[in-house]
């Protein structure tokens, strides 16, 4: 409570990161999304949070996992937690986009007979955090229901997920199914059993390894469609 | 005399009831569920139906003929006799003891409380005696098979073709198989009535189990164990099956593979038993679904989509030669499958619960069965649920730097001293280490945890490598612990636990803690509720509890009520083989448990990943209760 003082005379950027970071450190959710709303009260936009933050946060995660710095456990927990400041942001940001600002649509789940939405959620947050309008259609989601949604809301990415290698032969239907629809929507796959090989065979015009590595394909995707 | 109540008492079951004096003891036997092995069915042919009188024995009159020429004179003098040739006289207390040889010896080196059976198996021979005036036909076979042993049969094909040569080669004996107490697959020349065998297979996704069995006494004659060689084709179910979808011939791979592991199988117990494998008769197999439909060659492409449907579920009996690989038993032999229960969970887990003793005083009950995948049966007052967890074969001793199944090399418990840090091992026999089994794994993961050398998140501390040389940098980044130096080994090498080990039985804990948790919350039940928590499956003979319940693979269960019962998989199996009472009672279990799907529950992920940690050393409780102590850690 005595800290709320320290902000209330003036905003400290960097001591406000530190202590995110430490609460993500510490996969304290309650702390965490208490800084957040803080950071907001104290005029800090929700944009400025994920760019200047969590998603910086959760990238230096993924070079440490891939380093081994820190374990499974630890990354799942960490994204865990991110995840629920980014449910707090999330609403504003769509609130603060319109056509003119928003970067581009995105319809996202993951490929019929998959249930496994782990991964497919912190994307979506993340895509959403960056910037993107997205439509998440869930799991166990037909090829038919992501051409439909991708029609009906103008989207310029279809993004389809996968953990088990089973469901690899859906998310090639759908990709052929993307083709003979002739709809003008970029594709970007993801998720355990994909690698960017599969992504090449089966015509998927961008594969990512994780979230943000996923956002900047999206601008680049998103990039090749408007120019 | 007849007409008054006498107490019988049996041993070792302890049955009692009180029954009319005159009523003949094989026929009451049977009533009341005590099966003998009695193959001549009553007749005084075979001397089978041997059982020891340890009360009342005085009050009966004087050993018949039949008897005489079926027990020893020392037997009479201790008071054997033939339960089908006695009537129970008229005495206060009747107590029979039934020949131990008759009751299946298959109490693994545990504790746990597996159900012992006398041997009703569906496979029975009956002798035949052909008088000279009789012709050798059905006709003559089927009215001897009714009236001499009460079996209204019919005759198979393969069995009618084998009639003359067995009444020509015969001698006057002929002995009809008969299965399931209904068919007649097969007629043999002579007396083979003590020919009568069968095999329990568990097919893991791992590894394969095989028991031979005698089907008339009941006995373990011989086992075997090999890899499952479909592991090429996929470490799990999942890339197992997704190479099955590849291509169209590849699910006939997978069963061949399968199929012919278990024929070698077969061949390495008959010769350990020296048995020819011509007189199996039938096969029990129990495994998980996908495992299940791998073996009979059905498509297992349903299982990989969601909602994950089994294409079966009931349990089947088909004959060996219709499958595309010889097994060289008797060319009339069946082989019987377990039923499913539905999605990931199958007739392993149904096998293991048929293996595991009832307990009526346990109200709620929790049975794991450890594997590849790890399934946990919930039982309440209001029935049983289950689910398949992930675990991964971690515990089965893969993925593990120096994991090994178990056997006589491997260190299956370890010591670490709190101040020294120096180590003390013990492999099961004794010998060399060659490597760890999955009670080894848990065991040195747990004393880690004690002495403050694994954290709660599962990093092996770098900082106590100036304490002790067993900490040392492997790879530049990452620490590993020597439990073993290279001159102490059998291997030519340390043997170590490296931080991906480490992360290996992370991951299998937390799925099995998980599917436990989320369980426990379907049914409304808290730790503390369990009467009784079974652990079944891969850790071999011997599983140090305090260890699996240090590194928190399940929830928080007082110590006294956790039972260990070994492979009840495979006991599950043999059982089943042995009897048909028990074969239907598999049927009731698959039918009353309800299968939970857990990658649909909304708190997976969180309860999945906050089990990862290991429950802090000191309080022994889950992180899950604590997570700001293990979260204060992390700052360090």
């Amino acid at each position: 409570m005595t800290e709320e003082k320290i902000y209330a005379n003036g905003p400290d950027w960097e001591e406000l990161c530190r202590e995110i970071g430490n609460a993500i450190t510490d996969w304290d959710k309650e702390k965490l999304a208490a800084l957040v709303n803080r950071g907001l009260a104290m005029g800090v936009t929700p944009l400025e949070i994920t760019k200047g933050v969590l998603l910086p946060r959760l990238q230096k995660a993924c070079r440490e996992i891939d380093a081994h710095d820190i374990t499974f456990p630890e990354l799942v927990l960490l994204a865990d937690t991110i995840k629920a400041a980014l449910d707090i942001l999330i609403p504003k940001i769509r609130a603060s986009l319109d056509r003119d600002t928003e970067k581009g649509t995105v319809v996202i789940g993951t490929v019929k007979g998959d249930i496994h939405d782990l991964g497919k959620n912190l994307v979506a947050a993340v895509f959403e955090s960056g910037g993107y309008r997205v439509i998440d259609l869930g799991r166990d989601v037909s090829a038919k229901d992501f051409i439909r949604e991708a029609e009906k809301e103008e989207a310029h990415i279809i993004a389809a997920s996968t953990l088990m290698t089973p469901t690899l032969i859906t998310m090639e239907e759908l990709l052929t199914e993307v083709r003979s629809s002739k709809l003008k929507v970029k594709t970007i796959i993801g998720g355990w059993a994909t690698s960017p090989e599969f992504a090449r065979k089966i015509g998927a015009d961008a594969w990512a390894d994780d979230a943000l590595e996923g956002l900047y394909m999206l601008d680049r995707l998103v990039e090749e469609l408007k120019g | 005399m007849t007409g008054q109540i006498t107490t019988a008492v049996f041993r070792p079951s302890g049955k009692t009831v009180r029954v009319p004096s005159g009523t003949n003891l094989l026929d009451l036997m049977r009533r009341i569920d005590i099966d003998l092995a009695a193959t001549c069915g009553g007749k005084g042919k075979c001397g089978k139906c041997k059982v020891k009188i340890e009360e009342g024995a005085e009050d009966l009159p004087s050993p018949t003929e039949t008897e005489l020429q079926h027990l020893l004179p020392q037997e009479i003098k201790q008071h054997y006799r033939l339960a089908c040739s006695i009537a129970i006289p008229l005495v206060p207390y009747f107590v029979v003891k039934t020949s131990s040889t008759n009751f299946m010896e298959m109490k693994l080196q545990t504790e746990g409380r597996l159900v012992a059976v006398t041997p009703d198996p569906a496979v029975s021979k009956h002798l035949i005696e052909l008088a000279d005036s009789l012709p050798s036909d059905e006709e003559t076979l089927l009215n001897t098979l009714r009236e001499k042993y009460g079996l209204e049969c019919t005759f198979d094909y393969e069995a009618l073709t084998d009639i003359p040569a067995a009444g020509l080669h015969g001698k006057g004996l002929v002995t009809c198989v008969v299965y399931d107490r209904r068919s007649v697959v097969a007629v043999e020349p002579g007396d083979t009535t003590l020919n009568c065998l069968g095999f329990a297979a568990d097919i893991g996704t791992t590894k394969l189990a095989l028991y031979l069995m005698d089907l008339l006494t009941g006995k373990e004659l011989a086992s075997s164990a090999s890899p499952n060689p479909q592991a090429i084709y996929g470490d799990d179910v999942m890339s197992r099956i997704a190479y099955s979808l590849t291509d169209k011939s590849n699910n006939a791979v997978l069963q061949k593979a399968v199929l012919k592991e278990v024929a070698s199988l077969v061949r390495a117990c008959c010769t350990k038993a020296g048995l020819k494998p011509k007189w199996i008769y039938e096969g029990c197999f129990v495994g998980n679904p996908c495992m299940v439909h791998f073996l009979l060659g059905i498509s297992a492409r349903s299982l990989a989509f969601f909602p994950y449907r089994n294409v079966f579920r009931k349990g089947m009996t088909l004959r060996a030669r219709e499958l595309p690989v010889r097994l060289n038993l008797h060319p009339a032999a069946r082989l019987h499958v377990l039923p499913l229960i539905a999605g990931f969970v199958g007739a392993d887990t149904v096998a293991a619960r048929l293996a595991v003793e009832k307990d009526t005083s346990a109200e709620i009950e929790m049975l794991l069965d450890i594997g590849t995948n790890t399934e946990v049966l919930l039982s309440d007052e209001n029935g049983s649920m289950a689910c398949s967890c992930a675990s991964g074969p971690a515990f089965e001793g893969m993925h593990i730097s120096h994991g090994r199944k178990a056997d006589s090399a491997s260190i299956e418990k370890v010591w670490i001293d709190p101040a020294t840090l120096d180590v003390r091992f013990q492999t099961i026999d004794g010998a060399k280490p060659a490597g760890l089994c999955g009670s080894g794994i848990a065991s040195v993961i747990a004393e880690l945890l004690k002495v403050g050398i694994l954290s709660s998140k599962g990093k092996l501390n770098g900082h106590l490598a100036q304490a002790t040389n067993r900490i040392r940098m492997a790879n530049g980044n990452r620490f590993e612990f020597v439990i073993a130096w290279k001159q102490e080994t059998s291997i030519g090498s340390d043997i170590v636990v490296t931080q991906k080990d480490v992360l290996e039985v992370q991951k299998a804990k937390a799925a099995i803690y998980a599917g436990c948790e989320l369980l426990m919350k379907q049914k409304g039940v808290t730790a503390r509720d369990i009467d009784r928590l079974i652990i079944a499956g891969a850790f071999g003979q011997y599983v140090d509890k305090a260890a699996v319940k240090a590194i928190g693979m399940f929830p928080d269960v007082p110590i006294e009520r956790i039972e260990e019962v070994g492979n009840a998989a495979g006991v599950g199996a043999k059982v089943a083989l042995l009897s048909r009472r028990k074969r239907q009672e598999a049927e009731e279990i698959a039918e009353s448990v309800t299968y939970y799907e857990l990658a649909l529950d909304p708190d997976f992920v969180r309860t999945y990943a906050s089990s990862m940690l290991f429950p802090a050393a000191s309080s022994g409780n889950h992180p899950s209760q604590n997570e700001k102590e293990t979260g204060s850690d992390a700052r360090e």
